[in-house]
C-alpha cells in the first residue's frame, strides 16, 4: 500500500515537472535568437529546406547559454519524443505481425507435411 | 653539477603531474576495483580503468602529443581512429552479440516485443531533459542512449554525432549496465503492488521452426532498415550475427563470432575508449550531469516498461493479466534484466517462474534499443 502511494507521488511529481516545464516553455521570456530559431524550426520540412542557417543559429545559442536550464527547448524535443516512440511502436508492431505470419505459415507447412507423412 | 642537471631533467616529468591527472588515476583505479572486486562488467570496466591511467600519465606516449612543435602519434589514438571514429568496433561487437542471442522466446511469443518498445521511453524523455539542460541536440541524443543499456549502440550514436562526451557516456553506459541488479528492483517495487508482482503467466510452448529462425533476422533488418536507413549498419550487423547462428551451416563462424571476435573487439574497445577519458575532457561538471542523466534514462526506461504493462492490464481479462515486472526487462541489458525480474518474481512467490517471459522481453529490448538508436540517428538531424 505504501509503495502504491509512493508510486502515485512519483507520478504526480513527474506530471507536475512536465507541466511546469510546459508552462515554462510557453511563458518564459526567451532571448530573441532562440525565439527566432524556434519560430523558424517548427516543422521538419522547413528544416530540410534551410538546414545550414538554423543549425548555425542553434549552435551559437548553445555556446552562448552554456548548460543553463532551458525549458523552451521542449518545443523542439517533445516532437522527437512523440515521433520516436510512435516510430518504435510502429516498427515493433510490423515485426510482431510478420513473426506471427511466419509462425502461422511454418505451422501450416509442418501440419501439411505431417498429414502427408501420415497418409 | 652537470650530472645533477641531467638527472633532474630525467625525472622532470614528475613536475608535469597535475591534480586532474591524479584524480583520473583514482577514477581508473575505482573502475578496476569495481571490475575485479565487485565483478561489474569486468570485460569493459577493467580495460577502461587501466586506459584511464594510461592516457593520464604526463606526456603519455600512448596518446598523441605535440611537444616542441613535433607531433607524436599515440597508439591509443591510432586504435580510436581505426576502430571507434569510423564506428567499426561497435559494429563488429554486434556481430558477436547477434551470434550469442537466441531469439526463440520472442519468436514463440512475439507479443512480448511490445514491452521492448515501451521500455525505450526513458531514452526519449532523457533526450528532452538533456536538451533542457542546454546540451546541444546531438549531445542530448547521445546521452539519452545510455538508457538503452546497450554499450555498442551508445558508442555508435555518440560517435556518429561526433559527441565530445563519448568518454563520459561510455563510462555511464557500462557502469549502469553492471548496476542493473541494484537500479531496477527499487523502481519495479515502487511502481507495482505485491499482488501485481504475484501475477502468474502461462508459458507458451510453441515450437519455432528453423525457417522462422532464419527468416527473422533478414526480415527485421529489412523492416528496420527501410524505416530508418541509418540503423541498417546497427541492426544489420546484429542480425547478421544471428543469421550465422541460426542457419545451421556456419557453426564454426558462429562460434568464432561469439567467442574470439567478441572477446578481441571487447579487449581493444575499453582501452581505446579511454582516449576520451583524458583529464581535461573528462573532469568537467558536464560529466557529472551526464552520469546523472544516464541514471535518469535507465530508471525511466524501466518505469516505461512496467507502466505500459500495467496499462495493458487495465484492458486485459482477469485470467490473462500480465505480470508488470516483465516490462522492466525491456531494456537491452541481457540477460541481467531478465534475471532480476525472475528473481523478484520468486521473492514474492517461490513457484512463479517468469524467466521465459522476461527473457523474451529482454531480447526484444535488444532489438528495440537498436531501433531506437536508428530512429534517433534519423530524427535528430531533422530537428537540429
Amino acid at each position: 500500500m505504501k509503495m502504491k502511494y509512493l508510486a502515485l507521488a512519483l507520478a504526480t511529481c513527474l506530471l507536475a515537472l512536465l507541466m511546469t516545464l510546459s508552462i515554462g516553455a510557453t511563458d518564459v521570456t526567451v532571448p530573441e535568437t532562440i525565439a527566432e530559431t524556434t519560430a523558424e524550426t517548427v516543422t521538419a520540412e522547413e528544416m530540410a529546406t534551410e538546414p545550414t542557417e538554423t543549425a548555425a543559429e542553434s549552435e551559437s545559442d548553445g555556446d552562448a547559454d552554456g548548460l543553463a536550464f532551458r525549458p523552451d527547448t521542449l518545443k523542439n524535443t517533445l516532437p522527437i519524443m512523440g515521433m520516436g516512440m510512435l516510430g518504435i511502436f510502429l516498427v515493433t508492431g510490423v515485426i510482431v505481425l510478420v513473426i506471427m505470419l511466419l509462425n502461422w505459415i511454418s505451422n501450416s507447412v509442418e501440419k501439411r507435411k505431417g498429414g502427408e507423412d501420415g497418409e | 653539477m652537470n650530472f645533477l642537471a641531467q638527472m633532474g631533467e630525467l625525472f622532470s616529468n614528475f613536475g608535469n603531474i597535475t591534480w586532474q591527472q591524479v584524480a583520473m588515476w583514482c577514477i581508473g583505479g575505482l573502475l578496476i576495483y569495481l571490475a575485479i572486486k565487485k565483478d561489474m562488467e569486468p570485460t569493459l570496466l577493467l580495460p577502461m580503468g587501466f586506459g584511464a591511467i594510461l592516457v593520464n600519465l604526463p606526456l603519455s606516449g600512448a596518446v598523441t602529443q605535440t611537444i616542441d612543435g613535433i607531433t607524436e602519434i599515440g597508439v591509443i589514438d591510432v586504435l580510436f581512429n581505426a576502430g571507434i571514429a569510423n564506428e567499426l568496433f561497435p559494429l563488429l561487437l554486434f556481430v558477436g552479440i547477434g551470434a550469442m542471442i537466441d531469439f526463440g522466446p520472442v519468436l514463440s511469443n512475439p507479443k512480448l516485443m511490445i514491452f521492448g518498445a515501451a521500455a525505450q521511453f526513458g531514452i526519449f524523455f532523457t533526450l528532452c531533459l538533456a536538451s533542457c539542460f542546454g546540451f546541444e541536440l546531438k549531445d542530448a541524443a547521445s546521452i539519452a542512449i545510455i538508457g538503452a543499456a546497450d554499450g555498442p549502440t551508445s558508442i555508435f550514436v555518440a560517435q556518429h554525432f561526433a559527441s565530445k562526451y563519448v568518454g563520459a557516456i561510455m563510462v555511464a553506459a557500462y557502469s549502469y549496465m553492471a548496476l542493473v541488479p541494484i537500479i531496477q528492483p527499487p523502481v519495479i517495487k515502487l511502481l507495482t503492488t505485491k499482488n501485481e508482482r504475484r501475477i502468474r503467466m502461462t508459458n507458451k510452448d510453441l515450437n519455432v521452426s528453423k525457417r522462422a529462425r532464419i527468416l527473422f533476422p533478414i526480415i527485421v533488418t529489412m523492416i528496420a532498415g527501410i524505416v530508418s536507413p541509418k540503423s541498417v549498419a546497427l541492426i544489420g550487423f546484429l542480425m547478421f550475427g544471428n543469421l550465422i547462428r541460426e542457419c545451421g551451416v556456419l557453426d564454426n563462424l558462429s562460434e568464432t563470432a561469439q567467442k574470439v571476435l567478441a572477446n578481441l573487439v571487447t579487449l581493444f574497445l575499453g582501452i581505446t575508449i579511454a582516449t576520451k577519458m583524458q583529464a581535461d575532457q573528462f573532469l568537467q561538471l558536464d560529466t557529472l550531469l551526464i552520469i546523472g542523466l544516464g541514471l535518469f534514462a535507465f530508471v525511466f526506461d524501466t518505469a516505461g516498461g512496467v507502466l505500459f504493462a500495467k496499462l495493458l492490464n487495465v484492458f486485459l481479462p482477469k485470467d490473462k493479466k500480465i505480470n508488470p515486472m516483465i516490462g522492466a526487462a525491456g531494456i537491452s541489458a541481457f540477460p541481467m534484466s531478465a534475471r532480476v525480474v525472475h528473481k523478484l518474481g520468486l521473492e514474492e512467490d517461490n513457484s512463479n517462474f517468469l524467466l521465459m517471459h522476461a527473457v523474451g522481453v529482454n531480447v526484444s529490448g535488444q532489438i528495440a534499443s537498436v531501433i531506437a538508436g536508428g530512429l534517433i540517428l534519423s530524427l535528430v538531424p531533422m530537428f537540429s
